[in-house]
């Protein structure tokens, strides 16, 4: 699928600022499923270029700093993405995690077991990765992890403002309810729990039900590895597999490891901060 | 399947701002201090050959000289005569004025002193070597023993500088600095150096083109080190608009100002990362309309203008790229005055 992505975020604060230094990790990624056309970046105001540097987990981070007093702060991206038609995709191989199977070796990806800032590795969550696959037994690895995003896809609310952007999992678990950021965590908790080595992916979908009033933001969803294969996408948002209506920015353990962006500034407080999102397919006759 | 093998990650290119800013004004010093040395012996030889000759344009050239430099007040407040002997002191040894040759080697040596560890051994040396030649020497002694010689070591050792600039240090961003700081003090020297006709009084009628206006000429170009670019140009005798037109549009001279803006421009693009078609600095904005200028414009044009205001303005447009360039690579003006220095956390947006 060919998609153009539009992402544009305004903070206004409620007075002059200045020595902004601002972190962004925004640029589409370029791997097997995907690949990244066109990527445009542009800060107002902005002085000089904005550089780049690839972080611990591949991701392409750009970084500027806005030195002189203003008052608003606008980071647009523009990026065209073409997705890995579905149909070539290659079907995920069964990785037997039954009662007689061996543990897959997973000393590299040791970060996607451990506990980080987001997931926890709560008591609360070891529960119900219990309750899960009784009911469920485990079959093999991507059956299992699958099983447990629909459970969060089954059990949880999707209710915007319930929860912040610095809502834990553990928190999110307590209210059931949430956005697909505490929904990503809350399945990372699970599988983590169950020794399922499994990452945190930022990124957007094109949502071709969309109603006209229906907000888009940035989106979030997991990425578990089946070894020997890689890394696939199940969004438990929406209890689906990662397919050709998503890309993909950046990945890491939990939100903290890919904040779109992030930054410090010295002065006023943000008194409005906007963003909006637009995803859209180009066809041969409207690009 | 994405690979997992280590990725061997080239050498961080990272400078620091004040590394950079001690490589620029290293540059810059040391290619001031070459100009006004060859500046000053050329002008002695002219006047030498001169001497006796009662002209009014003759008598001013040292005023001339000190005005396109830039330091006609400073003078004027420590000298009563501009002649041979007090331009020479103030111009080469008077640690009072910040441009004098004196200054600039002290200066250069001293930032260079600052990125000791970034510049070759032989670099450091031979900056080193001339500073102390001219702390040991006093401006009497050297005018006793013959400032030609003087004036010749200052010379020399800015070319080997750039030499071993050029042989030893490593092509990287702190070299882009280097080169960015010369060709940006390169193309204000040729503008005062073809400024100092200006400041000469206006011959009489007859006189233009005669052997006077001519010799000084050959005194403008020979300042740049173009005499014999220029005779290649064009071979026949030395036409004040064609040694004009020489010095500022030829694209294939090092000195001329087309060829200095033309090098500056290229060096920003890749200071100031600016890939675009379009300027997204200030500095790279005023410095490609300052190259498309040079590029376009011819010497019937900048006659009608004035060759002086037109100098003027390239003088501007240079010293506002430098200051930009060092605002948004270096150092940004910090308002101190005000008392809010809370650092906060830029807001964070949660993902839907």
């Amino acid at each position: 699928m060919l998609l153009r992505v539009v992402h544009r975020t305004t903070f206004v604060y409620s007075g002059p600022v200045r020595d902004s230094f601002n972190e962004v990790r925004l640029r589409p990624v370029d791997d097997d499923r995907q690949r990244c056309n066109r990527f445009d970046l542009r800060v107002t105001p902005l002085r000089a270029e904005p550089r780049d540097y690839e972080d611990y987990y591949g991701n392409r981070v750009y970084y500027f700093d806005v030195p002189e007093s203003h008052e608003e702060l606008v980071i647009e991206t523009d990026s065209e993405v073409q997705t890995l038609a579905n149909l070539d995709r290659p079907s995920i191989p069964l990785i037997p995690t039954g009662p007689n199977a061996k543990p897959p070796a997973l000393e590299l990806h040791a970060e996607y077991l451990a506990e980080s800032h987001y997931v926890p590795l709560a008591f609360e969550l070891w529960r119900e990765v219990q309750d899960v696959f009784a009911a469920t037994p485990r079959s093999d690895l991507w059956s299992d992890a699958v099983a447990l995003g629909n459970h969060v896809y089954k059990t949880f609310a999707y209710r915007p403002n319930t929860t912040g952007v610095n809502t834990i999992a553990t928190d999110a678990l307590k209210q059931r309810m949430g956005v697909c950021q505490d929904f990503a965590h809350v399945m990372l908790g699970l599988c983590r729990q169950a020794g399922i080595a499994a990452r945190y992916v930022s990124g957007y979908f094109f949502n071709d039900l969309r109603r006209p009033d229906e907000i888009e933001a940035s989106h979030a969803w997991v990425e578990v590895l089946i070894p020997e294969f890689g890394w696939v996408g199940y969004d438990p948002t929406h209890a689906r597999i990662a397919d050709e209506r998503y890309v993909k920015i950046a990945a890491g353990r939990d939100y903290s490891d890919i904040r779109p962006i992030s930054g410090t500034y010295r002065g006023a407080p943000t008194r409005d901060l906007r963003v909006e999102v637009s995803v859209r397919e180009i066809t041969p006759a409207t690009s | 399947m994405p690979s997992v093998a280590p990725m061997f990650r080239p050498q961080s290119t990272v400078m620091l701002s004040r590394v950079a800013h001690s490589l620029y004004w290293m540059s810059r010093y040391i290619e001031r201090a070459e100009n006004i040395a060859r500046l000053l012996e050329v002008n002695l030889q002219f006047l030498l050959d001169f001497q006796g000759i009662d002209d009014d344009s003759v008598k001013d050239h040292w005023g001339s000289i000190i005005a396109s430099s830039g330091g006609g007040e400073l003078f004027a407040q420590h000298y009563d005569v501009a002649d041979s002997r007090s331009a020479t002191s103030f111009l080469a040894f008077d640690l009072r004025n910040p441009s004098s040759i004196l200054s600039c080697v002290y200066a250069a040596r001293e930032n260079a002193r600052m990125v000791r560890d970034q510049i070759s051994l032989e670099m450091w040396e031979t900056i080193n070597e001339l500073y102390l030649f001219l702390k040991a020497r006093n401006a009497a002694v050297v005018w006793a023993a013959g400032a030609n010689e003087f004036f010749e070591r200052i010379k020399q050792h800015s070319h080997l500088f750039q030499g071993l600039t050029d042989s030893t240090f490593s092509r990287s961003e702190g070299w882009e600095f280097i080169q960015f700081g010369k060709f940006l003090e390169r193309a204000d020297k040729t503008t005062r150096i073809l400024d100092v006709k200006y400041h000469i009084l206006l011959p009489n009628a007859d006189d233009v083109g005669g052997a006077l206006d001519t010799a000084q000429w050959q005194a403008v170009l020979r300042s740049a080190s173009a005499l014999e670019a220029y005779r290649r140009f064009y071979v026949r005798e030395i036409l004040s608009w064609k040694a004009a037109e020489f010095l500022i549009f030829s694209d294939t001279f090092p000195r001329s100002l087309h060829y200095c803006v033309a090098q500056v421009n290229d060096l920003l693009r890749r200071i100031l990362g600016e890939t675009g078609a379009r300027p997204r600095s200030e500095a790279a904005r005023i410095s490609r309309r300052l190259f498309a200028d040079l590029e376009s414009r011819s010497i019937p044009d900048v006659l009608k203008q004035g060759l002086h205001e037109f100098l003027m303005e390239v003088q501007n447009a240079l010293d506002r790229i430098g200051d930009e360039v060092v605002q948004t690579t270096m150092f940004y003006p910090v308002d101190t005055a005000s008392d809010d220095h809370q650092q906060l956390q830029q807001q964070q947006q949660q993902q839907q």
